[in-house]
């Protein structure tokens, strides 16, 4: 019987082809966007981690003032771990900073995209992404240190999978920053050229070789003496496998999803199957009454709506997994990471999350919802009763004919009237996720240029007695607090309460602080409450009370009285480490860890911008589909349901106008209120969900905008509904009364 | 006697709706024979014939068909005995529209395993030229071809007619209870038609008056009229 009936399904798919080739076209879509998502992510997370250990992915790396000598580095090699010296020099080229490095030997090994390693004194391996921002090719040459080198090769390592130039940095920004591999002789004569920006930093990887902890190689290197400047495990480094950490959120992101999109167009489809079998009402009944049984039916009509999504769901798997899907969505992380050339990564369990997912939500929907429409009696399916619920005897007495006729219209088309407004709101919610990436950039970018006071900041290694003339001096502390799960470095900073470049008015006592409004946004803190920072080095928790919050988007900073905070840590009345000024100083290079300008944060702000356009357009584009194709199918099943009482309507005398009046009309306050309620309601849905999404971002939280917006989103929507009724009111006026009765009969 | 009817009563609604449809009806037909139950709108002719066909429950009484007990059963028991004795013909026919006559057709023949012979039947109703027409492609007279056709494939040894020509018109009327005789006649199905038509009790064997939800008068007709000279219809 089966096979039977098979054939109608190949004629309603023919009948109905445009409606079904839509929904196939979206669950495609929504697989699409999932396979490739999560099959980019996969790539990423699994093909880092494989790539770090293939590369000899360093356990962690320590600072030091001056070199360790060959007995100290020995001493440390005798406790069983592997030991490489990573010293670099940075130089100035035009207006980036290129950061040179001697060929790795045995960690954080160079992993070349093309060409080969240096081998004499006039040749470099430069870092990729540097290479693609700066258009640098092979073959190419440039000056570093006043020294001509060759261009041999293209690469990446494991250490600086975010190439970020400073540990503290926000955001990477290939343009600016890059990094390259000589020789020894070549490093040795860029050395000599004593044109690097700043002294060499004396940097070393170590590999633990499960013979030693992180905390007790420390220890051995204390041990060795007061030489040690800084410390850091790789987990804790924010350069190291950025990229996947980056990734996880999106896959579950992506997967999450994936099952709502489902969830919405297989509830969609069931909508089209309980129109069918209403309308078939009379038949069903009769073959029951003939004797065949509801389990055959209810496998009738799950088949069309399974072997849709089944279909679509495979083709939608194939084309995220092809060049379209995997590649173009590893596109935003290969702009941004350094990341080497990744094989993609095919996951069973993603091909039946793609392949099997969407027809199981199909059955179990459609099961639910058709299983309870089959158990119906013979008899009334025969008859074709109408389900006598409680809310079609609402009292309507006091209203006028056709407001309550609008009523009783808008109760017997509350099914499709909530898919609509279901549809809206998981399309809203996946427009605010676009639209909060888009506030979210642009707030960093406007308020990091407005808050900036400042057009320089050096960080000291080793600070002069006197303050540079025209220097602020501030004294700077990274500590840590963990939000979301991320551990994320947060600037204790020292001021004086009458500096020009902070609007904080710190006052003395050492657990008095103000903090950046980024970071009162992050953390969701207010103003009175406590605040506990981490200084993971010295295992020693600090307790502040928040006095206030200021207007400081450019990171994560607490400011506290600088007189307070040397008392604090025991430092000299004196002290400071970071100097502020609003011109260029003249501070010599071996002095400082850093100087960054202004100009170089502005531009670092931006790098969230133009990294995340491509997804907002997807974001947008998406729910606007999603929301369009919902729209038109369900008011398109409001209209065929309502076929035969209009006609019957015109048959009385009533005019087209006066019908949509009493028909139709009532739809528009259905998308009018379900907008006004599911719009606020999306946005507070997705800014509490978006600040875990971007959990290990550290930036500020300013995810408002203008009412203007609001308005803007709620008259596309009514203009939207506006579009699609219009099409459908002209089918309307095509029905002809004479066939629609007809048809009935 | 293939069906017994023993003192069935059925009611619906409560308090102040109540009503009871059939008030301890009880009779029976032979096997092979064609009965009519005939009665003015609402007398309980089709409720009679739904309780037969385990489409509505009793509140009372007995239904034995080829000796079997139908009242009571569970829904699934009665879906197979549908499945294996019954055929049933309506008044709108309610055919699937988008299945072509001969498909309509095969939709029960998948239901027994000694389906009667598809050409023969197809030739047998005259629809051999219409079989790959869909209904909507087809006359009144030629659905209720096909639903009589459908209802008949699986060779029920009882057919349960509601109304087969009460939306038909008088000739078309003729043809389809001919029909009925010839499949009568060449099958031996015993049939149930109920009818408001009062020219059809003519050409049973057997004919049932039900007022008001009891039987007033139920005879053997002795001088069936063959259906192709029936007036009045």
């Amino acid at each position: 019987m089966q096979k039977i009936l098979r054939n109608r399904i190949f004629r309603d798919l023919r009948e109905n082809l445009l409606r079904y080739l839509a929904l196939g076209m979206l669950v495609m879509l929504g697989m699409y966007v999932v396979v490739s998502l999560v099959g980019a992510a996969d790539t990423i997370i699994v093909g880092v981690d494989k790539k770090a250990e293939e590369n000899k992915l360093e356990d962690g790396q320590f600072v030091v003032f001056t070199p360790m000598t060959e007995e100290e580095t020995a001493k440390l090699e005798d406790t069983g771990t592997s030991l490489e010296a990573m010293f670099y020099l940075d130089f100035k080229k035009e207006q980036s900073t290129l950061r040179v490095f001697q060929n790795r030997k045995t960690i954080n090994l160079v992993e070349l995209d093309e060409g080969r390693l240096s081998e004499n004194g006039k040749e470099i391996v430069l870092e990729k992404r540097y290479c693609e921002e700066n258009g640098i090719q092979i073959g190419d040459s440039l000056k570093v240190g006043g020294i001509p080198l060759e261009v041999v090769g293209i690469g990446s390592v494991p250490d600086y999978d975010a190439p970020f130039k400073n540990l503290a940095d926000r955001s990477a920004d290939s343009s600016q920053f890059g990094f390259g591999f000589v020789t020894e002789k070549a490093y040795e004569s860029l050395k000599n050229s004593e044109q690097s920006e700043k002294s060499e930093e004396y940097v070393y990887s170590y590999r633990l070789n499960g013979k030693l902890t992180d905390a007790e190689l420390k220890e051995e290197i204390k041990a060795e003496g007061n030489n040690l400047l800084h410390f850091l495990a790789a987990k804790d480094n924010p350069r190291i496998k950025a990229s996947a950490d980056d990734q996880v959120i999106n896959k579950m992101a992506g997967l999450i999803a994936g099952v709502i999109v489902m969830i919405l167009f297989t509830y969609v489809i069931s909508v089209f199957v309980i129109h069918g079998i209403e309308r078939e009402s009379s038949v069903i009944g009769a073959l029951y009454a003939l004797g065949v049984k509801r389990k055959e039916l209810l496998r009738h009509y799950l088949m069309l709506p399974s072997v849709i999504t089944f279909y679509a769901g495979i083709i939608g798997t194939l084309l995220g997994y092809s060049r379209l899907g995997v590649n173009v969505q590893m596109g935003d992380c290969y702009r941004y990471f350094s990341l080497p050339v990744l094989k993609t990564v095919y996951s069973p369990w993603l091909f039946l999350y793609g392949s099997i997912m969407p027809p199981a939500v199909a059955v179990i929907v459609n099961c639910l919802v058709i299983g309870k429409r089959l158990s119906r009696p013979a008899l009334a399916l025969i008859k074709n009763e109408a389900k006598n619920s409680k809310i079609y005897n609402i009292d309507l007495k006091g209203m006028g004919f056709t407001g309550r006729f609008r009523i009783r219209q808008m109760i017997r088309e509350a099914r499709t009237g909530i898919v609509v407004l279901l549809g809206m709101f998981i399309s809203l919610l996946i427009m605010m996720l676009g639209i909060n990436c888009y506030v979210l950039c642009r707030h960093i970018s406007k308020e990091t240029r407005q808050d900036i006071r400042y057009g320089y900041m050096y960080t000291y290694k080793y600070p002069e007695e006197k303050v540079p003339e025209g220097g602020e001096a501030c004294f700077a502390k990274t500590l840590k607090k963990e939000v979301l799960g991320y551990n994320l470095d947060i600037t204790l900073l020292g001021i004086s309460p009458d500096n020009p470049y902070f609007d904080a008015k710190v006052t003395k006592g050492k657990n008095k602080v103000i903090i950046s409004s980024a970071m009162a946004e992050k953390y969701q803190l207010a103003e009175g409450e406590k605040l506990i920072l981490s200084d993971e080095e010295e295992q020693m928790d600090y307790a502040f009370t928040i006095e206030g919050i200021t207007q400081f988007s450019a990171g994560f900073y607490v400011f506290m009285n600088i007189d307070s905070m040397r008392e604090l840590f025991l430092e000299s009345q004196d002290y400071y480490n970071v100097v502020f000024s609003d011109r260029k100083l003249d501070i010599a290079s071996e002095r400082l860890y850093a100087g960054i300008s202004k100009e170089e944060i502005n531009k670092a702000s931006d790098v969230f911008t133009d990294l995340m356009q491509p997804m907002i357009y997807m974001m947008t584009i998406l729910s606007a589909l999603i929301f369009c194709v919902v729209m038109y199918l369900m008011i398109k099943v409001m209209i065929e349901r309502s076929a035969f009482g209009i006609s019957l309507m015109k048959i009385f005398g009533y005019h087209t106008k006066e019908v949509r009046k009493l028909y139709l009309n009532g739809n528009f306050y259905i998308i009018a209120i379900g907008a006004a309620i599911c719009l606020p309601l999306s946005k507070k849905v997705m800014d509490f969900i978006y600040p875990v999404l971007i959990a290990n971002v550290a930036c500020g939280m300013n995810l408002r905008f203008s009412r203007q917006m609001y308005f803007g989103i709620y008259g596309a929507i009514l203009l939207l509904y506006f579009v699609i009724n219009q099409l459908l009111v002209k089918k309307l006026d095509r029905m002809v009364p004479a066939d629609v009765i007809k048809n009935r009969e | 006697m293939y069906l017994e009817v023993n003192n069935v009563k059925k009611s619906y609604g409560e308090s102040g709706s109540y009503i009871q449809v059939l008030k301890g009806i009880t009779t029976g037909v032979e096997k092979g024979q064609m009965c009519v139950i005939q009665g003015t709108s609402g007398s309980g002719k089709s409720t009679l014939l739904n309780c037969i066909g385990g489409l509505d429950t009793l509140d009372s009484g007995s239904i034995l068909v080829g000796g079997k007990e139908i009242a009571g059963l569970a829904p699934k028991a009665l879906a197979d005995y549908r499945r294996e004795s019954l055929g049933f013909v309506f008044q709108f026919y309610n055919l699937v529209p988008n299945l072509t006559v001969k498909e309509n057709i095969q939709v029960c023949e998948y239901l027994t395993d000694k389906p009667l012979d598809m050409e023969e039947l197809l030739e047998v109703l005259g629809l051999t030229e219409q079989q790959n027409k869909f209904p909507s492609q087809l006359s009144g007279g030629q659905q209720q071809r096909c639903a009589i056709a459908r209802a008949l494939i699986k060779n029920p040894r009882l057919l349960l007619c509601d109304e087969p020509t009460g939306a038909l018109d008088s000739a078309t009327s003729r043809d389809i209870l001919v029909l009925l005789e010839e499949i009568n006649e060449k099958y031996g199905t015993t049939m149930l038609i109920v009818t408001h038509n009062n020219s059809i009790k003519n050409m049973v064997h057997k004919v049932i008056h039900i007022k008001d939800g009891e039987i007033c008068r139920e005879y053997e007709n002795e001088t069936r009229v063959p259906a192709g000279e029936l007036e009045d219809l």
